[in-house]
Order: C-alpha cells, then sequence, then structure tokens
C-alpha cells in the first residue's frame, strides 16, 4: 500500500489488527513483481521503448514536420530505391514516416494520459463521495453514471466533436467524457467497504471531518486499483483516439497521429504500403505493451493474488 | 417479475430522454444555426425572419418541446445538405450499416464461442496457450487498421475480394471480418473465463461419475450454464457494431449510417448528425433492454429476486 499508517489508524493498528509488516525496498519489490509477472515485465520494457521514442520525438522535430516534395514516397531503407537516411520511408509530402511516428507516439501518450487523469480525478471523486455519503446523493449519482454507460459514445463523441470543432482540448475533454464512468463504479464499491473499517470508523469518532476522512484515510487505500484500472484505460484511450484521428476528427494535420497516417496509408495503398504498415504496427505494439503491464499491474493486486504474494 | 420488467423499461426511457437533452444541448452549443445557413453578409430582416421561422426566439425549454415532439415521431428537420427529410436519409443508409453488424456478429458468435470452449477445455495447454496469445493480440489491433491490412494483403496483393464499396455477398466479407474482431475478441475470452468457472461445479462432476458421455457433459451441463454470461456480452457487442461501424465503413466505402454521419459532419449537415445519434441510441438501448430479458428468462436466480447475477 503506498500510504503510510494513519496516526489514528496506526494506534488502532496495535490493538485490532496486525501490525503492518516492514515493506521491503521499493526496488526490490519492483523486482518480486516482475519475475513473478513475465509477460508484465515486458509489457513494461515495450512501454518504456515507447517512452523513449516519445521523448526522442524532441529531436526529429524538424524531419517529421519538414516537407520535400522531391523525395516523396521513398520506401523503408531495405526496399529498392530507399535510402538509410528515411529507414521507415517518406510520406505523401517527403516527411520522414520514422520521425512522423515517434511525434505521432508522443502526442497520443500525452492526450491520453491527461484524458485518463481528467476522467479519474473526476469519477474518482464522484464515486468516493457517492460511495461515503450514500442515500439519494448516491442514488442519484449511480443512475446519471448508468444512464452515460448506456449511451453510444463513439457516436456521442463524434457528433460533440463535429458541433464543437477540432482540436486538441476539444479532443481530451471529449475522450474523458467517455472515461469516467468506470472510474466511479469502481472507486464506490471500493468506498463502500473502506466505509465500514475499523480506522475510518475510528477518525470519524474522533470527529474528523468528512473531507479529511475521504483524503486522509480514503483516497490512499483506492489508489492502487485506480492506478491499475487508469493502465488499462490508457491502452482504450490511445485507440479511441486513433479511431477519432483516422476519421479526421481527431489530432489535426500538421501534426502526425498514428490514426491519420493509417488513413494516408488507406488512401495509398497500391502505391505506398509501408504508409499503411508500420503506423499500425506501432500502434498495436504500444497498446499491447500497457495491456500486458496494466493486466499484470491487476492481477497482482488482485484479492486472491495478494495473500500468494504476501 | 413485472416489476423488474416496468423498472427496466423505466431506466430505458430515461436514459433515451436524457440523450435526447444531450442531443438537444450539443446543438445549441455549437452557437447560432442561423449563422450557419444564411450567407455572409445577409441582410437583418432575413435573419430575423429565420430566427422566428426556426422558432429560436422563444425560450429554451419550449424549444427542448419542440425538439423531443419532433423526434418522438422521426422528425429531425431537414437535411441542410440534401433538403431532404433527415430521417429518411438515415432510414436509406441503415439497412447496410444492419447487414454489415449482423454478419459481423454471426462471425463473432460462430468463432468466438468455440475458441473459448476450446481454450478452456484444454486450460494451461499449449492449444490455450495459442488461444489466449491471439485473443491478447485481438485485443490490441485496432480494427481499422486490420481493415487496411486485409485490403492490402487479399485486397490489393492477391486480388482476391474487391476493396471498397457494396456490391454482392464478396464485398461484405472484409468489412465483416474486420467488424467482427472486438466483439470476437471480448466473447471468446468472457466464454473461456466462464467455462473455466463451471467446469470445476459438482455437478459437472456428477455428470462425468455417472458415465455420461463428453460432448452430453459439454452441452447439457458446461454451455448451459457458462454462456449465460455471454448473452449479456454479446447483447453490448451487438449495440457496439453498430456505433463502432463508422470506422470501418469508412475504410472500406461502406454506404451505412457511420459513413453518412461523416459525410453529414465534414458538411455541418447537424439534423442528419442528430437523427443518426438519437436512431442508433434507440437501438442500442433496445438491444440492452431485450439483453437484459433474456438473462432474466435464462437465470432463474434474477427471476424470482434472489440473489444477484453474478
Amino acid at each position: 500500500m503506498s500510504a503510510g499508517p494513519q496516526s489514528a489508524e496506526r494506534v488502532l493498528a496495535l490493538r485490532v489488527e496486525r501490525p503492518l509488516p516492514r515493506r521491503p525496498g521499493r526496488l526490490r519489490a519492483v523486482w518480486r513483481f516482475f519475475r513473478g509477472y513475465p509477460s508484465a515485465a515486458l509489457g513494461a520494457a515495450i512501454v518504456l521503448a515507447f517512452v523513449g521514442l516519445a521523448i526522442g520525438a524532441e529531436f526529429v522535430h524538424d524531419r517529421a514536420y519538414d516537407q520535400d516534395l522531391i523525395g516523396r514516397l521513398t520506401p523503408p531503407a531495405w526496399q529498392e530505391g530507399g535510402t538509410s537516411a528515411h529507414p521507415l520511408g517518406t510520406d505523401t509530402l517527403g516527411r520522414d514516416v520514422l520521425a512522423r511516428i515517434m511525434t505521432a507516439v508522443r502526442i497520443s501518450l500525452e492526450v491520453s494520459v491527461v484524458a485518463v487523469v481528467i476522467s479519474a480525478v473526476f469519477g474518482v471523486l464522484l464515486g468516493m463521495v457517492a460511495g461515503y455519503t450514500g442515500g439519494w446523493l448516491d442514488d442519484g449519482i449511480m443512475r446519471i453514471t448508468d444512464a452515460v454507460l448506456a449511451f453510444p459514445l463513439v457516436l456521442l463523441a463524434i457528433s460533440v466533436i463535429a458541433v464543437l470543432g477540432t482540436g486538441i482540448r476539444t479532443l481530451v475533454l471529449v475522450i474523458a467524457f467517455t472515461q469516467w464512468m468506470t472510474f466511479a463504479r469502481t472507486a464506490r464499491a471500493e468506498t463502500l467497504v473502506l466505509r465500514e473499517q475499523q480506522f475510518v470508523l475510528a477518525v470519524r469518532s474522533l470527529g474528523a471531518k468528512r473531507s479529511t476522512i475521504l483524503f486522509k484515510h480514503v483516497l490512499p487505500h483506492l489508489l492502487p486499483s485506480m492506478i491499475a484500472l487508469a493502465t488499462l484505460n490508457v491502452s482504450i484511450v490511445i485507440l479511441l483516439e486513433a479511431g477519432l484521428s483516422y476519421l479526421g476528427l481527431g489530432v489535426q494535420l500538421p501534426d502526425p497521429s498514428l490514426g491519420s497516417m493509417l488513413a494516408e496509408g488507406r488512401q495509398y495503398i497500391t502505391r505506398a504500403s509501408w504508409l499503411a504498415i508500420w503506423p499500425g504496427v506501432s500502434l498495436v505494439l504500444l497498446v499491447l505493451g500497457i495491456n500486458l503491464l496494466g493486466n499484470g499491474v491487476r492481477s497482482y493486486l488482485s484479492p486472491q493474488s495478494r495473500t500468494r504474494h504476501t | 417479475m413485472s416489476r423488474y420488467v416496468l423498472r427496466r423499461l423505466l431506466q430505458a426511457l430515461g436514459v433515451l430522454f436524457l440523450l435526447t437533452v444531450i442531443v438537444f444541448g450539443i446543438a445549441r452549443l455549437s452557437g447560432d444555426p442561423v449563422d450557419l445557413m444564411l450567407p455572409q453578409g445577409a441582410p437583418p430582416s432575413q435573419r430575423q425572419q429565420m430566427i422566428e421561422d426556426l422558432g429560436l426566439d422563444e425560450p429554451l425549454p419550449v424549444q427542448y418541446w419542440h425538439f423531443l415532439s419532433g423526434a418522438v415521431q422521426g422528425d429531425f428537420g431537414e437535411s441542410i445538405r440534401f433538403h431532404a427529410p433527415a430521417m429518411e436519409l438515415v432510414l436509406d443508409r441503415l439497412p447496410a450499416t444492419i447487414e454489415l453488424a449482423v454478419a459481423a456478429f454471426f462471425l463473432a458468435i460462430v468463432i468466438g464461442i468455440p475458441l473459448g470452449v476450446l481454450g478452456a477445455l484444454r486450460e494451461g495447454r499449449p492449444v490455450d496457450h495459442v488461444i489466449t496469445s491471439a485473443l491478447t493480440l485481438g485485443q490490441a489491433t485496432p480494427s481499422f487498421w486490420l481493415g487496411i491490412l486485409l485490403i492490402l494483403f487479399v485486397g490489393v496483393r492477391w486480388e482476391l475480394l474487391p476493396i471498397a464499396g457494396r456490391s454482392g455477398v464478396e464485398s461484405l466479407i472484409l468489412p465483416a471480418i474486420t467488424l467482427s474482431v472486438i466483439p470476437l475478441v471480448a466473447i471468446a475470452r468472457l466464454t473461456r473465463s466462464s467455462l473455466i468457472g463451471v467446469l470445476p461445479e459438482d455437478y459437472v462432476r456428477t455428470a462425468r461419475s455417472k458415465g455420461l458421455r463428453g460432448r452430453t457433459i459439454l452441452g447439457r451441463h458446461v454451455l448451459r450454464n457458462g454462456l449465460v454470461p455471454v448473452v449479456t456480452i454479446a447483447g453490448i457487442s451487438m449495440a457496439e457494431l453498430l456505433s463502432g461501424a463508422v470506422i470501418t465503413e469508412q475504410v472500406f466505402a461502406w454506404p451505412g449510417i457511420g459513413r453518412l454521419a461523416i459525410e453529414s459532419i465534414e458538411a455541418r449537415d447537424y439534423p442528419v448528425v442528430q437523427a443518426i445519434t438519437l436512431v442508433t441510441a434507440v437501438i442500442v438501448v433496445a438491444l440492452s433492454l431485450l439483453v437484459d430479458l433474456t438473462y432474466f428468462w435464462l437465470d432463474p436466480r434474477v427471476r424470482t429476486g434472489g440473489s444477484e447475477p453474478a
């Protein structure tokens, strides 16, 4: 658990619960986690590699944006007519495909992480308040959550973007709006359990304010499962962003997106198949890496495995 | 029983009502529709005339009422692009989308369930590993990229099947495969995990010890119980197929409502976008209602109001 025991919690821990076992060093804990979940280690390696690519995008900015109409549609280096200057070839405007993929990964990661953080914060707050307060407020919040879950969200996102216009900020907000419900439901379910725990009852009987209880005592215990949920959510959002960009409703040109690059690849499929292949390979690998890592974290944190690992 | 059905019906109506509010709200967010429809520099008198014609001088609740009473009768106003009733355009294109969705759904069931069953029966063996890995990969693959790859190899390189448009059964194959991946993966995963939960049950062991044939045990005892949750996911998938068809239709130039939606967005033809969003929503909500009622019929625990469905 990431949060240290709070004072009231510690007092009670002496009497009611066993004292918390001493935490092994952080690095050792990470090492043990990856040894227990090799597929998560593979996922983490892939994600790290993509983060590296995204950071590297900083240095190839010009190659990703500068047009060179003479060198347009150069095939990848290993094909006939390719050059090592453009390892994955160039696009219809002569821009380097590898540099554009790197920049697209960077934009995609930024958009998805921000969108997921917004929807997680919003969803967790709602779920926590609903679960802790109960009564009509709980009923109301959960009814709305279920109603939004029943919407055809992709279509709704499309119609919202159609009206509000395209732009990174709209994109992030619309994506966030389609994702907060899972966080709200999970946070509520866990808060319902935490509400009845000894340490919460104790701080409540000591007269702590509701906001103190929620933020200092409930929230820290929600964090691990919310982080696992958020990790898996990032991959859903990356796919959503790519889909919207494929339709021309997401990231706008001249900024690259794996989705819009694939749309171009579809158009030039008979002449330049590399445009249709490499952005797709990157997208699949990135999503696969995040899923492997997220699934590992989730099963590590699930109650059945917790007993196995401690 | 009737109480459950009634509650579920009211809930569905509530969702639809909320959706009309959102769709109406989005349209008003977009700013003044008059600006969109009139040419620049139109005289103020013409402006005033149009505002009155469209009822935009009335208070918002009254405007919403007009919108709602029109929508209930299938009247979303005229398409700005075609000057024909928006609803007619949508109904014109709907059969193509339904054809595609049904074909994809059929593939997802026919391939997904056997894959899940095989994985569960051979849990932990090489076959299961191959299936699980394939499903993990499938989950990370955006359907539009799979569509592009199919176009590239099956359509362009091997020239086996048509790659765009709607002309006979051959043109349906590639889009249907593309669209089926997401529900196929979901159905196969759920079938596998659900059967793995059912296989160690006492009644399966009893059936086995009675000396029943493997096929009888599988059909009568394992599948009948194990496939109940699959009904839910199948219904949700069908709903997602309809709204997820947007991207697949775009990739294969399939003349359904998804493609109409994108065309209408590009032409800022809001009445058509509104009609598509609400028509799809009605289908989605009706399907999820149908699923819940089927569940109710399949699972006696829901029927008698006993324990909640798992």
